[in-house]
C-alpha cells in the first residue's frame, strides 16, 4: 500500500534518531523475541495484558543497557484466540530473521497449535498461561509459566480443606475439558488428605436455575462446597445458595480470581477462598504493580504478572547464553532455559523441570466486595 | 425423602412460572397469526435489557424502567409485525418464521455490540426475603413474579373475553377472512397482538432478570426454546394451556436434574417436547387447529420451497433456478481441484475449503425441506453426528481417514433414520418443531 510509505519511512528515521542518541545499543545487533497472543476479538484484554507487561519487561532491560549491550526487540502477532491463526503466526515469527525465543499463547489451544512449529524451527515456546498438562509433553521446546492443571487440583483441596477446614464436601462442576479434570483430580486430592466429597454435579455451560441442586446440597448437609466452574455460572449458583440460607464455607478455582466474579455475585461472594499466585494487593509485588499502573493506568492481573515473568525467565536464559560467548540460537537459548538456575519472579520461582513449574499459591478471600489476603 | 422431594416440586414450580410468562408470548402471536415467532426470545431479552439500562445506568426506580422497557419492547413488537411480517402476508409459511429468526439473530448481535457479550449484574434496590417450610423455600421474588404473571394471565383472559378489541382479536384468530368481511381491520389486531405479545416478553424479561440478578444477551435464545416448549406442551393456542404448560416443563426439568443428574435437565424436556409432538400434538389444552396445520398426518400440502428438486418441477415461474446440467457438477469440481496449483495462499484456500463445506451442509438441509416439505431446523445435529464419528473411528480406533470419513457418512446416516422415527407421523409446523426437538437433544447428547 504505498499509502503508508511515508509512514514507514518516518518511523525508520525516528528509529535511526533513537539508535544516533544511544550509541552503546546501535554498536550490537539487537536480539529479537516474538509474541504471540489475542489482541482482538472476545477476551482481546488479556491478550493486551500480555503484550503490556512483555513491553513493560522489555523496555526495563532495553533502558538497563540491553544484554551486554544487544537491544532486545520484540516482535507481536495478534492470533485472535483461534488455533488456525496461532499455527500462521508462528510461522511468521519463525521465519522473522534473529528470534531466538517465542512467548505465547493464551488458551492451551492456540498455545498447542502453535507448538510443532516451533519445535521444528528448535526455538522455545513459553505459554504464560496454557495449563493443560499435554502442552509441555508436546517436545522438549515448550515451556509454561503457571501451574499445571494437576498441580491446582492440590491447591483446590487445600483451599477448601486447609484454608475452609471443611471436610464433607460437595463439588459442582462444570461440563467441559477442564472441569471434567479438576473435579477428578480435586476429589482425589481431598479423599488423600483425609476428606470427604459427599456428591460431585456436572452444570452445564450457561446453566442459570440451580435450585434443584441447592436443594440437594441442603439435603446431604456437607460443610463445605467447592466451586469448579466458570465465574459466570459460579455467581449465580452462590446467590441461588445463600438465598436458600446455606451459609457453609464456599472455596473456587482459578475462574473465581476474577474481579467480574465479585462484581456479579455481589454480596453472595462475601468470604469465598480463592487462590492464585499473582495478587496485585501484596506487598511485595509493589515495585511490579507500580510499574504497570505508572504506564497503562491500571492493575496488573494475573495474566500480566504470567507474561511479565515469561519474559524475564526467557530474557536471563538469553544473558546466560550471550555471556557465556556460544552463538546465541533458538537452540542454546532452549537448552539455557531448561537447564538454568531457579528464576524468581512477581509470580514465584521458576525452575524449569521437563518444561513445566511448581509455584506455591496466595490464598485470597473476598470482603468487602475485594480480594484480600487470607490469613 | 419425602421432604425434599416436596422442595423439588417447588423449586420447579418457581422455574415453571418463569416458563409460563414466556409461553404466553408466543400462544398469543401464535393464536392470531398461525405464527411461530422466533423473534420472541430476542424481544424478552431486549426487555430484561432496556430495564437493565433504565436501572443501572440512567437511575431510574425500578418500577419505572421496567414500565418503560415494557411500553417500548410493546412498540417494538409492533415494529416488527410491520417490518418483518406484514410484506410476507401472502407468502409460503416457511418465509415469515425465518424472518423472525433472522430477526432475532440481528437483535442478538445487536445486544452483544451495544451492551458487550458478558453477564451484567442487575442492580435490585431491595432486600430479597426467603421464606422456609422446613427444608423447602421459596423468595420474595418468587413471589413477585407469580403476582405479576397471575395478574398478566388475568387481565389477558379479560382482555381477551370482555373488550372489542379482545373479541376482534378472536375473531381474527378463529378466521381472519370473515372477521375482516364483518369490518375488523385485522392488519391492526395483528399489530395488535405483536405488542401484546413484546409487552409481555418484556415483563418476563425483567422477571427473570430479577430472578437471576443478572442479564446476559444469550439469554434469548434458551428461554425463549424453553418458554416456546411450555407453549406447545400447553397447546399452542390456549392461554390457560400456556400456564400449565410451563408449570409442567418446570416441574419436570428440575425433577430430572434432581433425580437422574444436572446435566441432563434439558435433555429430559425437549424428550418430553418430542412425545407430546408425537402423541398428543395439540398439547395439553389446545383444540384441533394443528391439525388443520399438519399436526397429526393432517393434510399441510408439501412446503413451497427454493430447493432445486422443488423448482424443477411445479415452482418454475415462481423460482428462477439456475440449471447446472450433471456434467457441470463434475467440471466445476474439475476446476476447484486445480485450485492448489495455481495459488498457494493458505487462506485463501481455506476459505475456499470452508465454502464447499457450507454447500455441502446447504445441500442436505435442502434435500430434506425441498424433497419432503419438513423445514429441519435441527440438522445441524447431524452435522455433530459426523464430525464426532470421524474422531472417534480415527482417534479411538485407528482408522485411516478415508475411511473414518465413509464409516462416519454410515454412522450419521444410520442416526438419521432413527432420529427421524418419531418424525413419521409428522408434517408442517409440527415436523419443524420435531427437527428442533430432536436437534436440541443430539446437541445435549453430545454436550455429555
Amino acid at each position: 500500500m504505498p499509502t503508508r510509505l511515508p509512514f514507514r519511512r518516518l518511523l525508520a528515521a525516528t528509529a535511526a534518531s533513537g539508535l544516533l542518541s544511544a550509541p552503546a545499543l546501535a554498536a550490537e545487533p539487537p536480539i529479537t523475541i516474538g509474541l504471540f497472543t489475542h489482541l482482538s476479538g472476545n477476551f482481546a484484554e488479556y491478550g493486551a495484558s500480555f503484550k503490556n507487561a512483555v513491553e513493560l519487561y522489555l523496555d526495563k532491560v532495553n533502558a538497563d543497557g540491553g544484554v551486554n549491550g544487544r537491544p532486545v526487540k520484540l516482535v507481536v502477532e495478534d492470533d485472535r484466540n483461534s488455533p488456525q491463526e496461532a499455527a500462521t503466526v508462528a510461522r511468521k515469527i519463525v521465519a522473522t530473521p534473529g528470534v531466538v525465543l517465542a512467548i505465547g499463547s493464551w488458551s492451551t489451544t492456540a498455545s498447542l497449535a502453535a507448538a510443532p512449529i516451533f519445535t521444528e524451527a528448535k526455538i522455545a515456546q513459553i505459554s504464560p498461561t496454557s495449563s493443560h498438562p499435554d502442552f509441555s509433553k508436546q517436545s522438549p521446546y515448550q515451556f509454561r509459566q503457571n501451574n499445571t492443571d494437576d498441580v491446582l487440583a492440590q491447591y483446590n483441596a487445600d483451599t477448601i480443606h486447609k484454608q475452609l477446614k471443611a471436610n464433607r464436601i460437595v463439588i459442582p462442576y462444570s461440563q467441559d475439558d477442564w472441569g471434567l479434570f479438576t473435579v477428578k483430580a480435586t476429589s482425589a486430592a481431598i479423599e488423600k488428605d483425609g476428606g470427604k466429597v459427599l456428591l460431585t454435579e456436572a452444570v452445564m455451560p450457561n446453566a442459570r436455575d440451580f435450585r434443584p441442586l441447592v436443594s440437594k446440597i441442603k439435603s446431604l448437609k456437607p460443610d463445605g462446597v467447592f466451586l469448579a466452574l466458570p465465574y459466570q455460572e459460579a455467581s449465580i449458583f452462590i446467590q441461588q445458595l445463600r438465598q436458600a440460607g446455606v451459609d457453609i464455607p464456599v472455596g473456587g478455582g482459578v475462574p473465581l480470581t476474577s474481579p467480574k466474579f465479585i462484581e456479579l455475585a455481589g454480596k453472595a461472594a462475601e468470604g469465598v477462598v480463592v487462590y492464585s499466585i499473582f495478587f496485585a494487593g501484596d506487598p511485595s509485588k509493589k515495585a511490579f504493580t507500580d510499574a504497570y499502573r505508572a504506564k497503562y493506568n491500571r492493575t496488573p492481573d494475573q495474566f500480566a504478572a504470567l507474561a511479565y515473568d515469561a519474559a524475564g525467565v526467557g530474557v536471563a536464559a538469553i544473558r546466560r547464553v550471550v555471556q557465556s560467548g556460544k552463538p546465541l540460537t533458538g537452540q542454546s537459548v532452549r537448552d539455557e532455559l531448561a537447564g538454568g538456575p531457579p528464576y524468581e519472579g512477581v509470580t514465584g520461582v521458576t525452575k524449569y523441570e521437563n518444561g513445566n513449574v511448581r509455584k506455591a499459591p496466595t490464598f485470597l478471600v473476598i470482603r468487602n466486595g475485594e480480594f484480600q489476603l487470607n490469613k | 425423602m419425602l421432604e425434599l422431594f416436596a422442595s423439588q416440586i417447588l423449586n420447579g414450580l418457581a422455574i415453571g412460572q418463569v416458563y409460563a410468562l414466556i409461553a404466553l408470548g408466543f400462544s398469543l402471536v401464535f393464536g392470531v397469526s398461525n405464527l411461530i415467532n422466533f423473534a420472541q426470545g430476542a424481544l424478552f431479552m431486549l426487555g430484561a435489557f432496556i430495564a437493565f439500562t433504565g436501572v443501572a445506568v440512567l437511575q431510574l426506580p425500578l418500577p419505572v424502567a421496567a414500565t418503560g422497557s415494557v411500553l417500548i419492547v410493546a412498540l417494538l413488537g409492533m415494529l416488527l409485525e410491520r417490518v418483518a411480517l406484514r410484506p410476507l402476508e401472502n407468502a409460503p409459511y416457511i418465509a415469515p418464521v425465518l424472518s423472525t429468526l433472522a430477526i432475532s439473530l440481528i437483535i442478538e448481535q445487536l445486544a452483544v455490540i451495544i451492551w458487550s457479550p458478558e453477564s451484567q449484574s442487575f442492580p435490585v434496590s431491595f432486600d430479597e426475603a426467603t421464606y422456609y417450610f422446613g427444608d423447602a423455600y421459596i423468595t420474595s421474588t418468587d413471589l413477585l413474579i407469580f403476582g405479576f404473571g397471575a395478574l398478566a394471565t388475568l387481565a389477558l383472559t379479560l382482555f381477551l373475553s370482555r373488550s372489542w378489541w379482545g373479541r376482534a382479536l378472536r375473531a381474527t384468530a378463529q378466521d381472519r377472512d370473515a372477521a375482516a368481511q364483518l369490518g375488523v381491520r385485522t392488519g391492526s389486531v395483528r399489530q395488535l397482538a405483536f405488542a401484546l405479545a413484546g409487552a409481555l416478553g418484556a415483563l418476563s424479561g425483567v422477571l427473570v432478570a430479577l430472578y437471576f440478578k443478572s442479564v446476559f444477551p444469550q439469554m434469548g435464545l434458551p428461554f425463549g426454546l424453553k418458554g416456546f416448549a411450555a407453549a406447545l406442551l400447553g397447546g399452542l393456542t390456549s392461554t390457560p394451556g400456556a400456564v400449565l404448560g410451563g408449570l409442567l416443563l418446570g416441574v419436570v426439568e428440575t425433577l430430572a436434574s434432581a433425580y437422574i443428574g444436572e446435566g441432563s435437565r434439558d435433555l429430559v424436556a425437549f424428550c418430553l417436547v418430542l412425545v407430546f409432538l408425537v402423541f398428543r400434538p395439540h398439547g395439553l389444552l389446545g383444540d384441533r387447529r394443528l391439525d388443520a396445520l399438519g399436526g397429526a398426518s393432517g393434510a399441510a400440502g408439501a412446503m413451497p420451497t427454493t430447493s432445486v428438486l422443488a423448482s424443477s418441477s411445479s415452482q418454475r415461474g415462481a423460482v428462477r433456478a439456475w440449471e447446472l446440467p450433471p456434467w457441470g457438477f463434475l467440471a466445476v469440481a474439475a476446476v476447484l481441484a486445480l485450485l492448489p496449483a495455481l495459488t498457494q495462499n493458505a487462506y485463501f484456500l481455506q476459505a475456499v475449503v470452508y465454502a464447499m463445506i457450507f454447500a455441502l451442509l446447504v445441500a442436505s438441509v435442502t434435500l430434506v425441506s425441498g424433497a419432503l416439505g419438513v423445514l429441519s431446523i435441527g440438522h445441524t445435529a447431524f452435522y455433530g453426528v459426523g464430525a464426532y464419528a470421524v474422531g472417534l473411528l480415527a482417534r479411538n480406533f485407528g482408522w485411516p481417514a478415508e475411511a473414518a470419513l465413509i464409516g462416519a457418512a454410515t454412522v450419521t446416516a444410520c442416526v438419521a433414520v432413527v432420529a427421524a422415527l418419531p418424525l413419521l407421523k409428522l408434517s408442517g409446523h409440527t415436523a419443524a418443531l420435531g427437527t428442533l426437538a430432536v436437534g436440541q437433544i443430539g446437541y445435549l447428547v453430545f454436550m455429555s
